[in-house]
């Protein structure tokens, strides 16, 4: 089981973001294919975040022929959503709430 | 005067504090080049003239896949702009991107804009494409632009 600290500190990176974005349209993608995406990184900085990606469980890969394939597994995702984020669900509401009685409240007299 | 920014388009930006005339001494030469703008794919062919190949390799050593970007350079314009084509090679695309690294004096200093664009020329999945290249470019190429040029 991994650590849900594991998937906090894979996702703090945007990169690495940006990898599960990729993965998350496309399905499954070589490493080579990843890295081909990102034109400001090196084929090392891109295996080094799939690394993170990989020990923190939200990547899977898989060796064909001579290439890695990478694939998105989000269940850590869902563990960071509805073992903590959701908790905040209740204030987002809230303040959405007062938001929507602001906006339709009556109007503010002019200065 | 200068391409014109296809709609498609990831933008880069930095201020560097240094005139265009010695931002560009780092678009002279291919080893000039490959030392900022193969910080991130590596550099693998490039020449300062109109009509030159440009390639870089996003692949690498140890797994034998080789994933190369080529295309010539469309405008070279010392010291304001160079564009080049940059074409997934065997990846299907109907047309390639540009590349536009434009220099304008702002500031004291030079603003350096790179664009990817025109994704939109590369067919049916531009959006995704764009998506992907959105989210794939850094500022690392212009952050290390910089260090040379202002050293």
């Amino acid at each position: 089981m991994p650590k849900r600290r594991d998937a906090f500190a894979a996702l703090a990176d945007p990169t690495r973001r940006a990898i599960l974005d990729l993965l998350r349209t496309r399905g499954s993608l070589t490493a080579g294919r990843i890295a081909a995406q990102f034109p400001g990184l090196s084929r090392a900085a891109v295996s080094k975040h799939l690394g993170v990606l990989r020990r923190a469980r939200l990547v899977r890969a898989r060796e064909l022929g001579r290439e890695w394939h990478y694939t998105l597994d989000s269940r850590p995702l869902a563990d960071v959503y509805y073992d903590w984020l959701s908790s905040f669900a209740p204030h987002w509401e809230e303040s959405l709430k007062r938001l929507k009685q602001q906006a339709e409240g009556p109007e503010q007299p002019q200065t | 005067m200068g391409t014109e920014i296809g709609r498609l388009a990831v933008r880069r930006s930095i201020l560097i504090d240094a005139p265009p005339e010695r931002v560009w001494k780092e678009f002279e030469s291919f080893e000039r080049m490959r030392a900022w703008f193969g910080t991130g794919h590596k550099l693998t062919k490039y020449e300062p003239r109109a009509g030159a190949l440009v390639e870089t390799d996003a692949g690498h050593h140890g797994d034998g896949e080789r994933l190369l970007f080529a295309g010539r350079v469309t405008v070279f314009e010392p010291p304001r702009e160079l564009t080049f084509e940059s074409d997934w090679i065997g990846h299907g695309w109907v047309a390639p991107p540009l590349i536009t690294l434009r220099l304008t004096p702002a500031l004291g200093g030079t603003l350096v804009e790179l664009f990817h664009h025109a994704i939109e020329r590369t067919g049916t999945r531009a959006a995704e494409e764009h998506r992907g290249f959105e989210g794939g470019w850094t500022n690392r190429q212009l952050e290390a632009l910089r260090q040379l040029a202002e050293a």
